[in-house]
This record gives C-alpha cells, sequence and structure tokens, in this order.
C-alpha cells in the first residue's frame, strides 16, 4: 500500500508519531546535522546531508548498561535490555542500508540481545535523498543510494508531497491513524518515478573499478604500499570508526556506586584503529602498527564482512572521509587499488 | 539470543602452583555442568572489576560438576581471583570456542607442545588423552618453562613421568643447581623423539614467538600442515563473536578459535 | 578499616582539591569507605597517619622538595593528580624564560619566595604509583580511581586518544574546522570537555602512547599555524615531556 501526505502535514505526522513513539530525528546544530530526540516538529530538518553520528547508533547507543549487579549478592545480578519504542525518522538509504547490515551482523548467533531489544522496539520512516549529500560519498558505487527493505514507511518527495511507500503493519498503523494520507493516485506514482529518474542523474561513480572484484582487488593487496602512506597519516583517533554505520567493536567495564555496593556493567564502543586494540594482558599487541590496523578496518568491510554477510559492510555514506582530519579517503584507498590492477594488466 | 549475565559459581578449592599461578577448583551453582571440550576458555566475571577469558584446565567429564582454571596473576581481574577462596562466588560465561578437534585424533599419535602457561589449556587436553587412553597410539608431551619455578603441575608432570603411557620430556631455558633435566628452549626436545609423521596429531600452546620455532620442528618431521593445532591467544572480550577484540583477519577466535590447524592459521596473515 | 587519605597541595591553583569536594552527590556515601586525615581545603585536622597521598601541583621551590620527600615516606601509595602534579603543567611555562627573570615580571619585586627553581613533576622527586591527570582532574575518574583502589585495583587510564570521546558525543570537530586542537593525541577521560564547549583542547591530561605528532603537525600546519605556534601550544601543559616537533 502506498500514500501521499501534503508537506503542510508533515508536522502533524511528527505530533501523531510523539504520541506513541520517542521521535529520532534529523536537527541542525552550528550549521551541521544530527540525530536526536525530538518533541517539538518544529526542530527537525528533512533536508539534511550527512549527520554527525549515523541514526543507527539510537538503537546501539554508548555506555549502555547491559547488566546492574550488587556486591552483596552477586546471583542477583539482572540483565538490562531496553526498548522504549522508538522512531527513527528522515533517515537516508546509506544509514537505512547500514542498519540492515548491523541487523545481520548482530541478529547473527549468539545474537545481541541488548541490540535485538532495541531494534524491535523501534520503527524506521526512510526519506530519499535527491542526489549526493555531499563531496565524499560513495554510496552510488556500493548500490546504497538505494533500499529495498529495513523502512516502515520510506518517503520520496514528489513536489508539494511526499510519496510514501508503506513496508510494515506498524507502517500502516501510522498512516491509517492519522489520516492526514491518502491512497496513493497513479498520477503520484508517475511523479515518483519521474523524481527517482531525475534524482539517479545526479550520482556519480567514483571508485575507477569494477565493485564486484574490488574484494578481491583488495586482498592482493595486502601488502600494497598504501597501507603504509596512510598509515603514516593516520592518528589512530578512531574517528572513522566511530562515526561509521556499521562499525559495532565495544568494550565492557564495570562502574560502581560510590556506596560500593551496586553497579552496572556497561558497554562502550571500541574501535579496531585504536592503538589498544588488540593488546592482551601479558602486553602483547597483536595490531601494533596504524598501517595495519588501517589495512584491518577497510579488509574488515570489504572482505570480511562481505565473506560473512555477503555484501560490503561499507554502504558509501563518506562518513569516515569526512571526519578523518588525517584527509584518509576510502575512496582514495580503492582507487590506489584500483588503478594498481589497471597498471598491472 | 545472548546476554552478558554471567553463571553464579564458586570457588571450591585453591592449589598455589607457582609464585605466580594459582589451580581454582570452581563449581557452577544450581546443579548446572559447563559441558566443555580441551582447550575451551570461559569469561571469569568479578563484578566490580570486570572480566577475563580464561583457559579450561581440567578435561571434560560428564559425571564431576567442577572444572579448573589455572589463573596467573598479571592484571586487576587475576590480580583479585588471587585474593579469593574456598566458598568465594565469582561469575563464570561460557565455556567458548571451537575447543581441540578430539573427534578426529581417534587411533593417532599425539604429540603435545606446551610451552610455559600453555600448559593449562593442554592439560585438560593430556587428561583427557589419558582418561581415553586406548583410543590413541603414543602419547607424546614436551613441556618447556622459563625456569625450573616456573613449571605449572609439578606433581602430575612427575606421575605422567613415570607413567608408560605417555612420554614426557621436559626443559627449562635457564637451569638451577638443582635441575638434572634438559636445558634450553623447547625446540631442543625435538632431537630427543622419533615420530611417525603420517600417524601423529600435534597440539602447540604456548607465548606467541613460540609458535612459529616449533611449527617449523613438526614440519620438518614431516607432519601435515592440518594435522598440527595451534591454540592461539587474542583478546577475548565477549566470546560471542562480537567485541572484534580477538579477530584476525577474517574470523573471530573466541568462536572460530582458538584452536586453528596450521594449515588454517597460515592462511591468516595476521595469526603467527 | 577505611583507608587512610590525605590530600597535599604543592605549586598549583588548588583546583584539583576543589573537584573533589565537587563530588557532592557522591562524597556522603565515599566517605563511608575511606577517611581524609589531611585535606586543607575541606578540614582544619592535619593527620600524619595517611596511607595513600594525592599531591596536587608541581615543585617549584626548593622548601617543596623536603615536604614532598617527608610525604612519601609516610605513604604507601602516592599519587600526582593533576596536570601540575603529573606534567608540571602551566608552572613549566616559567622554565623557557632566563632563571632571575621571573620574580621581578610576575611580582614586581625579587624580596618573595626566594628559592623558587625551575618547575619539577612529581615524579621528577620522588617515585610515583599512579597519575589522575587532567586541569583540572574529572571528578568521576578520582571516584573511579579511589573505587579501584578499594577493590585493589590498579587504576587503569584511557589508552584511547580524547577524539574518541569527542566523536562519540557528536561534536563538530574543531580541526575539521580549520582550527587548532590537539584532541587526537591527548588521553581521553575527560569525556572531551574542551571540544565539546568548543574550545581546543591542549592536551592537559598528556599524551597517548605512540602520539602521531608528526601527522598532527601536518595537518595543524595546514590549517595556518607556524611550527613555533604548535610547540607552544604543547608546552602550556607539555612543556617537560619530549615532544618532537618534525622539522
Amino acid at each position: 500500500m502506498d500514500v501521499t501526505i501534503e508537506y503542510t502535514h508533515i508536522d502533524r505526522f511528527i505530533r501523531g508519531l510523539l504520541s506513541h513513539y520517542d521521535v529520532i530525528a534529523p536537527v541542525a546544530r552550528d550549521g551541521r546535522f544530527i540525530f536526536d530526540r525530538i518533541d517539538d516538529p518544529a526542530a527537525v530538518s528533512p533536508q539534511y546531508d550527512t549527520t554527525l553520528l549515523p541514526p543507527v547508533k539510537w538503537i546501539y547507543p554508548n555506555n549502555e548498561v547491559l547488566l546492574e549487579f550488587d556486591l552483596r549478592d552477586i546471583t542477583k545480578a539482572a540483565v538490562i535490555a531496553q526498548g522504549r519504542p522508538q522512531a527513527l525518522t528522515f533517515v537516508h538509504p546509506c544509514d537505512i542500508n547500514a542498519i540492515n547490515l548491523m541487523d545481520d551482523i548482530l541478529a547473527e548467533e549468539p545474537s545481541d540481545a541488548n541490540y535485538l531489544t532495541r531494534r524491535r522496539s523501534t520503527v524506521i520512516i526512510g526519506y530519499e535523498c535527491l542526489g549526493p549529500c555531499k563531496e565524499n560519498y560513495l554510496c552510488f558505487d556500493k548500490g546504497c543510494h538505494i533500499t529495498y527493505k529495513g523502512f516502515d514507511l520510506f518517503f520520496t518527495d514528489i513536489g508539494g508531497r511526499y510519496y510514501v511507500h508503506v513496508a510494515t503493519e506498524a507502517g500502516r498503523e501510522i498512516v491509517e491513524e492519522d489520516g492526514i494520507f491518502k491512497k496513493a493516485a497513479y498520477d503520484d506514482w508517475v511523479d515518483l518515478m519521474k523524481a527517482r529518474a531525475e534524482r539517479k542523474k545526479g550520482f556519480k561513480k567514483v571508485i575507477r573499478g569494477d565493485m564486484e572484484m574490488l574484494s578481491h582487488h583488495l586482498k592482493e593487496a595486502y601488502h600494497n604500499e598504501i597501507w603504509d602512506i596512510e598509515g603514516k597519516k593516520c592518528l589512530s583517533c578512531g574517528a572513522c570508526v566511530i562515526v561509521c554505520p556499521t562499525c559495532y567493536c565495544f568494550d565492557v567495564s564495570d562502574e560502581m556506586c560510590p556506596d560500593m555496593e551496586k553497579g552496572v556493567r556497561t558497554r562502550r564502543w571500541d574501535g579496531c584503529q585504536l592503538r589498544g586494540f588488540c593488546k592482551v594482558a601479558s602486553g602483547e599487541n597483536f595490531r601494533k602498527d596504524a598501517a595495519e590496523r588501517v589495512r584491518h578496518r577497510v579488509f574488515k568491510k570489504e572482505v570480511y564482512l562481505k565473506k560473512r554477510f555477503g555484501r560490503s559492510g561499507c554502504v558509501g555514506c563518506g562518513r569516515c572521509i569526512d571526519y578523518c582530519i588525517a584527509k584518509i579517503s576510502i575512496i582514495d584507498i580503492f582507487n590506489h587499488v584500483m588503478d594498481r590492477v589497471r597498471e598491472n594488466v | 539470543m545472548f546476554n552478558f549475565l554471567p553463571m553464579p559459581a564458586t570457588i571450591t578449592d585453591v592449589r598455589q602452583l607457582t609464585d605466580r599461578e594459582r589451580l581454582f577448583t570452581i563449581r557452577l551453582d544450581n546443579e548446572r555442568i559447563l559441558r566443555h571440550r580441551p582447550c575451551q576458555f570461559v569469561l571469569i566475571s568479578l563484578f566490580g572489576i570486570g572480566e577475563a577469558p580464561i583457559s579450561i584446565s581440567s578435561p571434560p567429564v560428564d559425571s564431576g560438576k567442577t572444572f579448573e582454571l589455572c589463573i596467573r596473576s598479571m592484571g586487576n581481574l587475576t590480580n583479585a581471583m588471587h585474593k579469593l577462596s574456598v566458598n568465594d562466588k565469582i561469575g563464570i560465561r561460557g565455556p567458548y570456542g571451537n575447543g581441540f578437534p578430539i573427534e578426529k585424533i581417534g587411533g593417532k599419535d599425539i604429540l603435545i607442545v606446551a610451552g610455559g602457561l600453555g600448559l593449562a589449556p593442554l592439560r585438560s587436553l593430556i587428561k583427557y588423552v589419558l582418561q581415553e587412553r586406548g583410543r590413541y597410539r603414543r602419547v607424546i608431551l614436551l613441556i618447556g618453562a622459563k625456569r625450573p619455578g616456573d613449571i605449572l603441575f609439578r606433581e602430575e608432570i612427575s606421575e605422567w613421568e613415570r607413567d608408560p603411557a605417555i612420554e614426557t620430556h621436559i626443559t627449562v631455558d635457564a637451569a638451577d643447581p638443582s635441575w638434572t633435566r634438559h636445558v634450553g628452549v623447547i625446540t631442543g626436545l625435538f632431537r630427543h623423539i622419533d615420530i611417525d609423521p603420517l600417524k601423529t596429531i600435534a597440539a602447540i600452546v604456548g607465548p606467541p614467538v613460540m609458535y612459529r620455532f616449533v611449527i617449523r620442528e613438526i614440519l620438518a618431521k614431516g607432519v601435515f600442515e592440518g594435522n598440527i593445532y595451534l591454540d592461539l591467544e587474542r583478546r577475548m572480550r565477549c566470546g560471542v563473536g562480537k567485541c572484534g577484540h580477538c579477530q584476525i583477519n577474517g574470523i573471530y577466535l573466541c568462536q572460530n578459535g582458538p584452536v586453528l590447524s596450521y594449515l588454517e592459521a597460515r592462511k591468516l596473515q595476521e595469526a603467527l | 578499616m577505611k583507608p587512610k587519605i590525605g590530600v597535599f597541595s604543592f605549586t598549583s591553583c588548588e583546583g584539583c582539591q576543589l573537584q573533589v569536594l565537587n563530588l557532592e552527590d557522591e562524597l556522603p556515601a565515599l566517605l563511608g569507605q575511606i577517611e581524609f586525615v589531611n585535606f586543607r581545603e575541606a578540614m582544619s585536622e592535619k593527620g600524619e597517619d595517611y596511607e595513600i597521598a594525592f599531591i596536587e601541583g608541581s615543585i617549584t621551590r626548593e622548601s617543596e622538595i623536603e615536604e614532598l620527600k617527608r610525604i612519601r615516606e609516610r605513604a604507601k601509595v602516592l599519587i600526582a593528580f593533576g596536570a601540575c602534579a603529573h606534567l608540571g603543567g602551566v608552572n613549566v611555562l616559567k622554565n623557557f624564560h632566563p632563571q632571575g627573570t621571573w620574580l621581578p615580571s610576575v611580582y614586581g619585586r625579587t624580596d618573595l619566595f626566594s628559592d623558587t627553581i625551575p618547575t619539577k613533576r612529581v615524579k621528577d622527586v620522588v617515585p610515583i604509583d599512579f597519575v589522575i591527570p587532567g586541569c583540572p582532574i574529572d571528578k568521576k575518574e578520582f571516584l573511579r580511581f579511589v573505587q579501584g583502589l578499594l577493590l585493589s585495583m590498579k587504576p587503569a587510564l584511557p589508552d584511547y586518544p580524547v577524539c574518541v570521546e569527542c566523536r562519540s558525543k557528536g561534536n563538530i570537530c574543531l580541526v575539521e574546522e580549520g582550527k587548532w586542537c590537539l584532541g587526537s593525541v591527548t588521553r581521553a577521560g575527560c569525556e572531551a570537555i574542551c571540544p565539546t564547549y568548543r574550545e581546543a583542547c591542549a592536551a592537559c591530561r598528556g599524551l597517548v602512547e605512540e602520539p602521531n605528532i608528526e601527522s598532527l603537525c601536518n595537518i595543524l600546519m595546514a590549517n595556518g599555524l607556524s611550527k613555533e605556534e604548535i610547540r607552544a601550544k604543547f608546552n602550556l601543559f607539555n612543556g617537560l615531556e619530549a615532544i618532537v616537533i618534525p622539522p
């Protein structure tokens, strides 16, 4: 079932959502955008580029409490898996593709109870970007500028109104209750097709080579000089892995109340680019050079996750490029590897 | 579905093995049985301090409800563990990892190479093999330690040395005046053993630097790469293949390891 | 027995002591676990029976050396707390000027503090067991540290840089905006408080292990800073650390 909604009704639509969900939406902050919890529809900026942190972080939050315990009786420790109903709204296709991959990764047995609990209480309202958000993107090469699943509703701007694809039962309930959605007519569909055709013209391929072969070429380039070149630049600051919508590495630690009786076990985001990530208790560091760590990040996305889940771990959002102050770019790395292949042929 | 809640367990015995290592006997509360395989590990949990991965040192058994962990005091959790005594409560998650492929080794000669703390996980395999001794041909055990005082499970090693069912060779890097056996690194022991390469399965556990040299010796004796098994160490944090710390190229060691054949490990550039 | 704690102050603004007192919500419960016996900013008693000594401030006078050694002899555990004790802090700035020029330029007279010497870190004078970094210290980190001691833990500081905490908050990066910030080479644990308020990280918590100074210098120079300016940024808190600005 597909419906439409006039621009002027978006406020009412968000207000309706607010009565059932914590609404997470793109909002402007200091000239950039973030996904934040809102309670005023006016705060929402549907026209945004790429947010600083991806929306998936609302399903996989930092410093999440996993367990509560009491040192007086450790057998009473209890799992904290929270799932308040939340709506992630105006989510771009790249970020939906990322959530789809995170779903696969974290649902793989032994599946992650905390993530899945939150995921099950989350509805996702997609929003079709009308072209590349910004300079650094490779979503088109990745085929992640579009998405076919992973949303409850999906909005496309067709001029004066949005075309809304209703994909799930939860989505249907939202559009039925509001009374501001109209059943999509043939003309709406024609406008949708026109908008999509127009949209497609904006995207460009940025990788010089066949993306299907990337994984293979990278494996051949395991000892390529590019890793040392990029490793020299790398600050090991972890920005790339913190902002990545498909990074899920974490560390676990305990925190005690001041009375030293009760405490919590929490997990915080960790990342393979940080120096101490592979250090064991004896002091040995199994990935001690920045070059090895940079290579691992790229391989994790393009080789290891691809082998395991059938698709690349990179959705092409470009955040890791935008937020690397050392200007390490996966686009440049991929092109370097692709160029080398061409030279050798 | 997995959550981070450890199973409550009780320490039922503590034995000092060396200056640094103690052997803890642990029973899961509520009649639970660990049901592990040799060379699997558990995550010990002490609330307020955290978790640490520890190899299981006892063999799998159906009847007994306890298991043993040999713990070297070297970090916050293991130091705190050394302060605990009988009847104290701890948390256990696991067992994790693939464990040693015991179903593949029946009818074979078993060569076990243990360097330093590597004897802790291998003890589960040694004891398992000795319990099921009839299923195997020769059992050869090579043990290396830095100094005589560092040798773990000394009484058991003495028993094994007397036991005709197992050929035990032991060496230390640096001897003291009372030491009467081999001196030198563990690879030196290979001069003293003859093996039938086509019938031999090798199991190696030791410090990271040891693997390359020991593997070279075993390959030189003609053993097939797929019949050499290694138990690798990485930072096992979650045990369920998610947190990323133990990843070696494409595999999570906590799930696809810690035991890998050399045939597999050789293909992972980060393994050795 | 509750462990007895002494808090001592040398050359500093005493803001780190104040951070301890700012733990208003937590102190009542914490005082069930520990006992302060000497804490000038908080109490008038001056007990000498402390086992754990927190040292605030750097050493800038001859007389302070003897006092610090005396505390070290009494304390089982000695912690340098705050950037002045840990790194020398801003007090090190005077080391970059010739001795003898300090007093007249600061006080306009020379008959005060006649025993003033080049600034030293606490570890330059006595062995230290632990560090709680920061200018000022993070009060939550102090709390975790004391809780760790109560659990016989060796308190561990984060080994990753401030960027991790800063990016996790979704902050806009100052360096990206063409400004300077040392967060990428500075030990985290402060929840990136300065960049969160749009102030550059000045590395008050000291550097991470193996900081990539060369890469950061290239980035900051591209943002228009000179080598001398970069050096000055590091010197604000890390004047005694061996930081090599590449040629």
